[in-house]
């Protein structure tokens, strides 16, 4: 017998608790004297513990016989959390389960009474003939049903969906909400998540954001545990289905939406580059960019319905400064009440409009670096901290109407500056008040690129966001990402790889045609 | 309370804490103990949130707090037979465990392939196996096979799965 048979079979007496004293020794002793043996066996019981998670659903769902125990932890979170137990699993006993929060277009058939927003949605069935219904549950879910679309209310924990189709979301700390379908079973572990019903009952579920557990009705089939980007198809059995983002209709980022951070994009990418053209000789820093060359501008928006809230954005160089410039579409323009004097970690959270960009010239492109929760355990590399890589957010603090900037560097966000001296900038509003338009002037100091700018002929790394706020300008809504590198999948904020191309010319007034976006946009759907 | 700070760490958490199960079962191979152990951590963390550095990797500080509690655990029944490894070596397998989490974790991505690709009735015996609720005696019974049977032939789905994973896991890759 090999020392691997052995440390296996060992290691499979250990699982099936079977193992003696004397079998415990000998793996002791096996285990001691050989680190590849350690290894092996670490795998081996990794493949164990995966089977279990695997085949529950998740770690929490592997709880099989303690339930007592969980319960405890569902009440330190719930306090935690403040939102008392009726959040988490338990239920205060329902009067009606939702009210309808708002609507759009939306024609009813059944009740045959008109359901106006605010109106009380008591235990039934219901039918949206067309339009878009938004419904509030007691439990803290918000569901989004397009028309048309059967379902049928019963607590505020669940609903049955018919025909047509529906995206949940729950507010942090809501666990728990369950859509159920003739096939499938979809059960909402915090999340955003949809949920369509195709022929013959087939039952479609794609997660936005947070994790669900798909079950199907009968039958042998395992039930499927999905994270933010993936999707199935459940009738039988469970199929992965691709996921695409625009498949659903999600609530609009406006005023009333309850929906919290607005976590990912609303967009596809439609670049992979962006152009940055030399600066003419007098640039002045005042909302208006009559006077840049904008022949590298691009322009990106926000899928159907939210095709307003768009980004077009340009950058220029020279010797001494970046220009960043550009115009946003957006109903709640230069709200911000997010102030520069307060330390925290995100300035942007009342809207803004942000970029990473590397002025790297020896690492070129695709940029390298990952934030330490996507090293998975890899030591922090040179690269990972690189000074050179910036995050740049540009908000207007409208108490104080100021153009502020919040930098950071690296992938770890070291370094944090707000309002450093050196920069300039200036917010101007839409006159019809449906936008605004930004210009930035940040000296290459602040990037960490004074000895060495980039140059006409350097293509290095890029990225833009924008975020959109709550009509107050407090709390994020959506947000959109763009210049992307297609290849790449995952979180800009953790893997460098995912920035787009930033072409740096030694000439302007690019040709016609020099701009273009992506035959097919990519479809990015993580932030 | 810092909303931003828990926000961070209830999604990081929720996005590891397969990784926290497993990393515990690797040091406590029963599965009862290692899920109350996995339900102690879960405790401890949502209760000690407001000290997480949001700047350290979470999985290294939730997997420290772990292993604390497994050597609780193990001390407090030192007195009797335990049928697990002793503590010193554990210490050393907690260390490579988490040096490795990287691997393993595309191991684990690997397996789901693998998974699919058993043969139909040793899939559906995983299923009630890992994924039910019944006993060993119960399933067994259903085949007419005695539980020592069914044991047997678990064991050789795990090695043809690990087998498998193996195959498939880039050579000399994350590892």
């Amino acid at each position: 017998m090999t020392w691997r048979e052995e440390v296996q079979s060992l290691a499979d007496a250990m699982v099936e608790e079977s193992i003696t004293e004397a079998q415990v020794a000998r793996l002791s002793e096996l285990l001691q004297r050989n680190p590849e043996a350690q290894d092996f066996y670490l795998r081996y019981l990794d493949l164990e513990a995966s089977l279990h998670v695997e085949m529950r659903g998740g770690a929490r769902l592997a709880l099989r016989r303690a339930v007592a125990p969980w319960k405890k932890v569902a009440f330190a979170a719930a306090a935690l959390l403040g939102i008392g137990l009726s959040g988490f699993f338990l239920l205060r006993p329902p009067s009606a389960p939702a009210v309808l929060a708002r609507t759009h277009e939306a024609a009813w058939s059944r009740p045959s009474v008109a359901l106006q927003a605010g109106a009380t949605l008591n235990p039934g069935t219901y039918r949206l003939e067309k339009g878009i219904a938004e419904l509030r549950f007691s439990s803290g879910v918000t569901a989004v049903v397009e028309g048309p679309c059967d379902f049928e209310l019963t607590t505020p924990l669940e609903m049955r969906l018919q025909s047509g189709q529906v995206v949940c979301r729950a507010d942090p700390g809501t666990k728990g909400f369950t859509v159920h379908t003739s096939k499938a079973e979809v059960l909402d572990l915090g999340t955003e998540f949809g949920v369509r019903i195709g022929e013959a009952g087939r039952t479609e579920v794609q997660v936005y954001e947070g994790e669900v557990i798909a079950r199907p009705k009968g039958g042998s089939a395992v039930e499927q545990r999905l994270l933010g980007g993936q999707a199935v198809d459940v009738d039988a059995s469970v199929r992965e289905a691709l996921f695409r983002p625009s498949r659903f209709i999600r609530t609009l980022p406006g005023p009333l939406d309850p929906r919290g951070r607005g976590h990912h994009p609303y967009n596809l990418a439609r670049y992979d580059e962006v152009h940055v053209v030399p600066a003419p000789p007098k640039v002045a820093i005042d909302g208006d960019l009559s006077d840049w060359d904008l022949s590298g501008r691009i322009a990106t928006a926000c899928e159907p319905p939210y095709q307003g809230y768009a980004l077009e954005e340009a950058l220029m160089f020279d010797e001494r400064f970046l220009y960043v410039g550009g115009h946003v579409g957006d109903p709640f323009p230069m709200k911000s009440k997010i102030s520069p004097d307060t330390p925290r970690e995100i300035y942007g959270m009342g809207g803004c409009v942000s970029f990473r960009i590397s002025t790297d010239r020896r690492m070129g492109w695709p940029v390298r670096g990952e934030h330490a929760d996507f090293r998975r355990g890899r030591p922090a590399a040179a690269e990972d901290l690189n000074e050179k890589l910036t995050f740049m957010v540009f908000w207007y603090y409208e108490p104080e109407k100021k153009a502020c900037l919040h930098l950071r560097y690296g992938m770890d966000l070291h370094g944090t500056m707000v309002n450093p001296p050196g920069y300039r900038g200036v917010f101007r509003k839409d006159a019809d008040g449906q936008g605004y338009t930004f210009e930035y002037a940040v000296p290459w100091e602040l990037l960490h690129a004074a000895e060495d700018p980039p140059r006409g002929g350097d293509v290095l790394g890029a990225m833009g966001l924008a975020h959109w706020s709550d009509a107050l300008g407090q709390t994020w809504q959506g947000q959109l990402i763009d210049v992307a590198n297609p290849l790449e999948r995952g979180w800009n904020f953790y893997n460098a790889r995912t920035w787009g191309r930033a072409i740096y010319h030694a000439k302007g007034s690019l040709p016609a045609g020099t701009v273009r976006p992506l035959p097919n946009p990519a479809s990015r759907v993580d932030d | 309370m810092d909303q931003e700070l828990h926000a961070l760490f209830a999604e990081r958490f929720v996005r590891n804490e397969n990784r926290i199960y497993r990393y515990i079962f690797s040091l406590v191979p029963r599965r009862s103990e290692a899920e109350e152990l996995f339900q102690e951590t879960s405790l401890t963390l949502w209760k000690t949130w407001e000290r997480y550095d949001p700047k350290v990797e979470f999985v290294s500080w939730a997997c420290g707090i772990s292993h604390n509690l497994v050597r609780n655990h193990l001390r407090k029944r030192k007195n009797q037979p335990c049928l697990l490894l002793d503590e010193q070596i554990l210490d050393q397998l907690a260390e490579r465990r988490l040096r490795e989490d990287g691997a393993l974790e595309e191991r684990r991505r690997i397996l789901r392939t693998c998974l699919e690709k058993l043969p139909g009735r040793q899939r559906q015996l995983v299923e009630e196996v890992y994924g039910g609720d019944r006993s060993m005696k119960d399933i067994a019974g259903e085949t007419s096979q005695t539980p020592n049977a069914v044991y047997k032939l678990l064991r050789r789905i795990r090695a043809a799965l690990f087998d498998c994973v193996d195959r498939k896991a880039a050579p000399g890759g994350a590892a």
